[in-house]
C-alpha cells in the first residue's frame, strides 16, 4: 500500500512536470534545463545614459511574462538559467516601465517568457523613448501631466490582486476594465487582512471609498501608501492601469 | 562629552522599562525640571517674554538649526523638545548592529547644547495647535513665536499585521531600542536564514537595509556562522533607485538572495514566517522587518500635511502657516532622507527662521548630499547629489566601492557630530 502511494506520488510529480512543459516555455526559472532558449525578439537590452530616463514599452496581443534584469542578474541567468530574484510581471499584454539613470549609466535587460501558443517572433512590440530627467521635471513643474507608468494584465477570471506601486502624492491613476468586473482599491493592511481571511471581498467593498463595477475609474493619490486593486470577474478580462505624473508629484521628491 | 557604555545601557534600560518620561537618566541641566512638567494641561514654560523659537526634535536637523540660530539670533529664546535623553548619530546604527562600533562612541549628552543657551526639554510631542501657536507635549503645553518641526520619521508597526501584538518578534536598526535588541540577536544567532525586509520608499537612509545585509554577511562569515541571507524588498529594485544596478551586483557577489516586489504584510511569530503581499510565505530564524516609515500623526492632525509637512523646499516654511517650518525626514522636500541633508536643512532653516524674526542674514547655501554606503567593513560606495535653492536636482554622482570611502565615511560622521558637540 505504502509502495503504491509512493509510485502514485512519483507519477503525479512527473505528470505535473510534463503538463507544465507543454503549457509553458519555460516552466519555471529555477534550472537551466527547464528554460527553453528565448527567441531573439523576446530579449531587449536597454542602455540609458546618465541624466536620461528611458521609458520601455512592451506590447503584445497575447499575455507574456516579462522579467527585468540588471547586468549581474542577466549574466547569472545566461550562465545558470536562474532568474531568481529578478523583477517579474506576469500575464502582461502592455507595459510601460521607466528606467531613470540619475547617478550613472544604466543597462537593463527585458526578457520575455512566452507561453505555448503565445505571441511569435515579431508579434511583440518593444519601443523605447528617452527623455532628459531635468527637462522632464521642468515640464512637470510647469504643469504638464506626463505618463509615468502603465500596465495591462490578463485576468483569467475569479479574483485577482494587482499592486499599484510605487505611488507618491499627486499622481493621476486611470483604471480600465475590458469586461464586467467588481473592483475595490485597498491599502496594504486591508490586503493583509483579506489574504488572511479576516476580511472578505464584500466587507472591503462595503468599507472602501474607491470601488465600483464601471468600465473605468480615475483617482488621484494623496500619499505614499501602496494601493492594491482587487478585481472580481466571472469571465476573462484585461485590466489596464495608467499612471500620470503631475506638478504635485514632482514636488514630492520621488 | 561622551557617555560611558555602562551609563548608556542603563539609560536605555530605564527608558525602555519605565517609559521615556522618567527624569534623571541624563543631565538635569539639559532637561530643565520646571514645576508642573508632568502635568499635561499646564505650561512647560511660562509664556515667552520675547521671541521664542521652539524646535521639535533633537536630531541632526533640529540641533544644527538650534546652534546656527543661536549665532544668528542671540536674543531669541530657543527651546528644543526631544523625547530621548541623549543624542545618537543615526548613520552609526548599522555600525553598531554589525559590531563595528559601540553605541557610546556615537552617543552624546545634550549638555553641550544646553551650555550654548539652548533649552532642551525632554518630552514627547502630542500635538500642535497652529491657530494658538502652541505645542502640546506629554509634559505640558508650550507657546512659541516660530516653530520648527524636525521630528524625523515614525516607524509604522501597525502597517504589518501582528507586529503590534508581537513586538518582540522583530528588531531593526531604525530606532535606538530596536537597534540594541537587534545587536543582541545578531550576537546570539547560531545559523539559519536571516531575512531583512525593506519597506516601500520613501524611508530613512535608503541604502541602510542593503548595508545591514552586507555587513552581517561579513560578520557571520567571520564568526563561521552559516547564514542564508535574504532581502525581501517591497520596491521593484534596491534603493535608492539610481543605485539599483550597483546594489544588485554587490548583493549577488555576496550571495545575498534579493527578492524585489516582495512586500511583507504579516508576521507569524509562532511559525517564524513572513507573509508577503502576494501571499507567499518565507520562514526565518532571524528577522529584521523595517516597517513603513511615516511621519508623526500630529502632523496630519494639525492639518500640516499628510503624511509629511507640506513646505516650500526653498525656505522650509509651511505652505499653510507662516510661523511653522519643517525640515528633515518629516518634511515633504525633494532632498534625500539622510543625516547629511538633515544637517544642511537645519542650518538653512535657521537662516529662514532668523529672517522671519526680522534679522538680516545672508541667503543660506543650497542643499546637497554626500553619503558612503557600506558594502563591507572595509569598502563603501560614494553618492553625491546637488540641488538648487528651489529643490531642483542639478547633478548627481555615484562611485564604485573603495576602501578610501570607508575612511571618508568615518571622518564624515565625526565631522557631523563634532559640529554639534565639539568632540
Amino acid at each position: 500500500m505504502a509502495c503504491s502511494a509512493r509510485r502514485l506520488s512519483i507519477f503525479l510529480i512527473i505528470a505535473g512536470f510534463i503538463v507544465s512543459i507543454v503549457l509553458w516555455e519555460p516552466v519555471t526559472f529555477s534550472t537551466a534545463e527547464e528554460i527553453a532558449p528565448s527567441p531573439p525578439s523576446s530579449e531587449e537590452r536597454v542602455d540609458v545614459k546618465k541624466g536620461l530616463v528611458a521609458f520601455v514599452e512592451i506590447k503584445t496581443e497575447e499575455p507574456v511574462t516579462v522579467s527585468i534584469m540588471y547586468p549581474t542578474q542577466y549574466t547569472k541567468y545566461k550562465a545558470t538559467g536562474s532568474a531568481d530574484g529578478v523583477l517579474e510581471f506576469k500575464n502582461i499584454t502592455w507595459l510601460i516601465y521607466p528606467i531613470p539613470a540619475l547617478l550613472e549609466d544604466q543597462t537593463v535587460y527585458f526578457v520575455l517568457f512566452v507561453p505555448k501558443g503565445g505571441p511569435k517572433d515579431g508579434d511583440v512590440l518593444f519601443h523605447t523613448i528617452y527623455e532628459d530627467i531635468n527637462e522632464r521635471i521642468d515640464r512637470l513643474m510647469k504643469g504638464e501631466e506626463m505618463l509615468r507608468a502603465g500596465m495591462e494584465m490578463a485576468v483569467a477570471g475569479g479574483t485577482e490582486v494587482i499592486r499599484l506601486s510605487p505611488l507618491i502624492p499627486g499622481l493621476k491613476v486611470r483604471l480600465d476594465f475590458s469586461g464586467d468586473t467588481r473592483f475595490v482599491v485597498v491599502k496594504t493592511i486591508d490586503l493583509a487582512r483579506y489574504r488572511k481571511g479576516v476580511k472578505s471581498f464584500e466587507q472591503l467593498y462595503e468599507e472602501s471609498d474607491l470601488k465600483g463595477s464601471e468600465k473605468g475609474v480615475n483617482f488621484s493619490t494623496t500619499d505614499f501608501e501602496d494601493l492594491y486593486l482587487i478585481v472580481r470577474t466571472r469571465d476573462p478580462v484585461r485590466v489596464k492601469s495608467v499612471i500620470h505624473a503631475t506638478k504635485e508629484s514632482a514636488e514630492s521628491g520621488c | 562629552m561622551q557617555i560611558s557604555r555602562r551609563s548608556l545601557l542603563k539609560s536605555i534600560g530605564v527608558s525602555m522599562a519605565g517609559g521615556i518620561f522618567i527624569n534623571g537618566v541624563s543631565s538635569r541641566r539639559a532637561f530643565g525640571e520646571e514645576k508642573g512638567m508632568s502635568k499635561v494641561h499646564k505650561p512647560v514654560l511660562p509664556p515667552p517674554t520675547g521671541k521664542r523659537v521652539v524646535i521639535l526634535g533633537g536630531g541632526y536637523s533640529g540641533l544644527y538649526c538650534a546652534t546656527t540660530l543661536r549665532d544668528l539670533a542671540p536674543e531669541a529664546e530657543i527651546v528644543v523638545v526631544e523625547k530621548y535623553p541623549f543624542f545618537i548619530s543615526g548613520p552609526s546604527h548599522v555600525d553598531f548592529v554589525a559590531g563595528l562600533k559601540r553605541l557610546d562612541e556615537v552617543m552624546r549628552s545634550y549638555d553641550p547644547i544646553a551650555g550654548r543657551n539652548i533649552r532642551v526639554i525632554r518630552s514627547e510631542v502630542i500635538g500642535v495647535v497652529p491657530e494658538e501657536k502652541k505645542v502640546l507635549t506629554a509634559s505640558g503645553n508650550l507657546e512659541y513665536t516660530l516653530l520648527l518641526i524636525s521630528t524625523g520619521i515614525r516607524i509604522a508597526d501597525e502597517d504589518v499585521l501582528n507586529l503590534i501584538e508581537q513586538p518582540a518578534s522583530n528588531a531593526h536598526a531604525w530606532e535606538i531600542g530596536e537597534t540594541v535588541e537587534m545587536r543582541k540577536r545578531v550576537e546570539a544567532f547560531t545559523g539559519g536564514r536571516f531575512v531583512v525586509t525593506v519597506p516601500t520608499a520613501p524611508f530613512k537612509c535608503p541604502p541602510g537595509p542593503y548595508e545591514v545585509a552586507c555587513l552581517l554577511r561579513e560578520y557571520f562569515s567571520n564568526k563561521k556562522v552559516k547564514a542564508e541571507i535574504t532581502v525581501l524588498d517591497a520596491n521593484d529594485k534596491p534603493q535608492p533607485g539610481p543605485l539599483a544596478q550597483k546594489w544588485t551586483g554587490v548583493l549577488e557577489a555576496r550571495e545575498i538572495k534579493y527578492m524585489p516586489n516582495s512586500k511583507v504584510v504579516e508576521i507569524d511569530a509562532r511559525a517564524r514566517q513572513l507573509i508577503t503581499d502576494k501571499g507567499e510565505k518565507m520562514g526565518y530564524d532571524l528577522v529584521s522587518i523595517i516597517p513603513p516609515n511615516k511621519a508623526a500623526t500630529f502632523i496630519k492632525d494639525a492639518g500640516l500635511g499628510d503624511p509629511f509637512v507640506d513646505v516650500d523646499p526653498a525656505t522650509f516654511r509651511s505652505k499653510k502657516y507662516d510661523h511653522i517650518f519643517a525640515t528633515g525626514d518629516c518634511a515633504k522636500v525633494p532632498y534625500t532622507k539622510s543625516a547629511f541633508t538633515s544637517v544642511l536643512q537645519g542650518k538653512s532653516v535657521a537662516h529662514h527662521l532668523a529672517m522671519a524674526l526680522g534679522i538680516a542674514v545672508k541667503e543660506p547655501a543650497p542643499i546637497y548630499n554626500v553619503c558612503y554606503p557600506y558594502v563591507s567593513s572595509e569598502e563603501s560606495m560614494m553618492v553625491r547629489a546637488d540641488w538648487d535653492r528651489d529643490g531642483k536636482m542639478l547633478k548627481a554622482d555615484a562611485d564604485d566601492p573603495k576602501k578610501e570611502y570607508t575612511s571618508l565615511r568615518a571622518a564624515w560622521e565625526r565631522g557631523l557630530i563634532s559640529g554639534l558637540f565639539g568632540t
